[in-house]
Formats: C-alpha cells, structure tokens, sequence
C-alpha cells in the first residue's frame, strides 16, 4: 500500500516507508507501535479507509458555526497507534467522526454490538453495549484493552 | 411580529431533524445496513437539539423538504431524518415546543432536551435515538467505508 500526501507528514515514519509496515504510520510521540504485514494481502483492510479519514480529519476546513471544531492534531497523531493496540488484520473497519472536544472517534454497529472508541490529545476512552442489554461497559482504553480485543474478536467473526 | 406561543407536544408527536451532508455527521450502522447521523448529526446545545414538528409545518402547507431548505443555512448539503417522541421517551429525553423566528418555518421549531447524564449513560441514549431516526428527505451520498 502506498500511501502519499502533505497530511500524511504528521505521521513520520520510524523506519523507512515500506508498502507493507505500519510502523511507517507511527505517531512522532509516545511509545513505536509495529505490525508488520508479512504479505501484501494481509494488509488491514480497514486501514485504508481510516487512514483517508484521519488525512481528511486533518485537511478540513471546519467551521464552527458548524458545530464541529477541528480535531486536535494530538488526537489524529494518537489515533492509529492506539487502534492498532486491539485491532486485527480482519476487523471490520470503523466509522471515523470527530467529537466535540477535539477527539477522534472511530465507532462500530455490528453484530447487536455498539462500540466507540474516543481518542483525545491525553486519553483514550472505549464505550460498549450489547443492542440486547447483556453488556455494558466503559473505561479507558487501558483499563479496557482486553475486552476492546474480545468484542473486536466478537464482530469480526459475525461479518 | 412576536413568535407564535409555545403548543404542548405529546408523545405521538413526530420530529424532523436537519442533518448537514457532510461525513463527520454520519456513521455507517452495519446492524441497520444504513448510515445514522453521528455524534455531529445528534448534536446537543444548551437549548437543546433542534428540530422542526412535522404536524405544525403541514398546518402551514410545509413539509419534509422545507426543512432542507428554510430550516438552516446550505440547503443544498443538507439531508432530513424524521424520528417519533417515543423514541425520545424510550431514552428518557424530553421535548418542547420552542418556536423562534430564526427561519421562515421555525413557528413549527422544537427542542428535544436531555437530562444531565453520566457519559456512559448520554452515549447509549444519543446512540439509540440516531438508530432510530430514519432517513426522510435526501440521500446520504456516501459509501459504506469498505470493510465494514
């Protein structure tokens, strides 16, 4: 996968830019995320998808009268180390929005689960509910980081 | 001219709610096989989230499509979701009538109110009550984020 772009700047490689290493899209701060992608066809497909939305979370032009203000470039700095903290090469791809404080959302509907996972400048927070009342939890991400993978786990095998 | 008076709303009461075309207002619900209006999309102010009461637009001959273009600004970005007040209930919002003269049909303007909630609580009510708007007037034109 080749990636190009001004936008894409903000995420300096930490080895050279390869088609098949994430490491490529690693945020200048905080701690190296790598996964590597041992074949082409191995490469995430979601990964696409969120890469173009947090280029454009970057690029836009928002206006407050709007109601949105402008994602912190912290947040879409952070935002794909920290996915790639509970998501595997097959998980369904996300929703990319961003929140009113300045966070990067990325949010699921599938497979009777609602998921959101909020990345601020700081912090990371996950939401989950089942549709049918059996679950319910929140916390950091974190605090949360073996259920985020349980119930990635979960909707991946309904797709 | 002073705005019309407040009118009570019950809980058959339907709401249209104006959502700005753009791609941080949708999220695509897979479980629904259709985009629902995001966090954006579902916006709370302190007023309240602004919509428009379908009964009170058709008494003045005005309908779905009059809320695209009078009820905001950029009429042509924008899309209508329509959603009942038991949906408001069923999350335990309310809503009230709150005429204004801020557009040509906001004499039919409502507010939905929320309580103060926990975060946790606030997203799955906001959640809930975006699955349950339905889309109305205009087409989300965008495509399913592949892979999802």
């Amino acid at each position: 996968m080749t990636v190009t772009g001004s936008a894409l700047d903000a995420f300096r490689p930490a080895t050279s830019p390869s088609a098949s290493d994430l490491a490529a899209f690693t945020p200048r701060r905080g701690p190296t995320v790598k996964v590597l992608v041992r074949h082409a066809d191995e490469t995430p497909h979601w990964l696409p998808y969120v890469m173009g939305r947090l280029r454009q979370l970057l690029q836009l032009t928002y206006d407050q009268d709007e109601g949105v203000p402008p994602p912190h470039p912290e947040s879409i700095q952070r935002a794909l180390s920290e996915l790639i903290r509970f998501m595997r090469v097959d998980t369904p791809t996300p929703s990319v929005v961003p929140t009113f404080d300045g966070g990067v959302q990325f949010v699921w509907h599938k497979g009777g689960w609602d998921v959101e996972v909020e990345v601020g400048p700081k912090e990371t927070l996950l939401w989950a509910q089942r549709r049918d009342g059996i679950a319910s939890w929140h916390g950091s991400l974190d605090e949360r980081l073996d259920d985020a993978r349980s119930v990635m786990a979960e909707i991946t095998v309904l797709a | 001219m002073p705005a019309d008076a407040p009118l009570t709303l019950s809980r058959d009461e339907r709401f249209f709610r104006r959502v700005l075309h753009r791609i941080d207002y949708f999220e695509w619900h897979d479980d629904l096989g259709r985009w629902v209006p995001s966090l954006a999309g579902v916006r709370f102010d302190p007023d309240g989230m602004s919509t428009f009461v379908p009964r009170l637009l058709q008494q003045r001959g005005h309908g779905r499509a009059d809320v695209c273009t009078l009820g905001g600004t950029n009429p042509k970005t924008a899309v209508v979701y329509e959603f009942d007040g038991k949906a408001v209930a069923e999350v335990g919002f309310g809503a009230e009538h709150s005429p204004n003269q801020d557009t040509p049909i906001g004499y039919a303007h409502a507010s939905v109110l929320k309580p103060s909630l926990a975060r946790e609580d606030e997203r799955r009510a906001r959640t809930t009550l975006a699955s349950r708007m339905v889309l109305v007037h205009g087409n989300v034109d965008l495509p399913k984020p592949a892979g999802a």
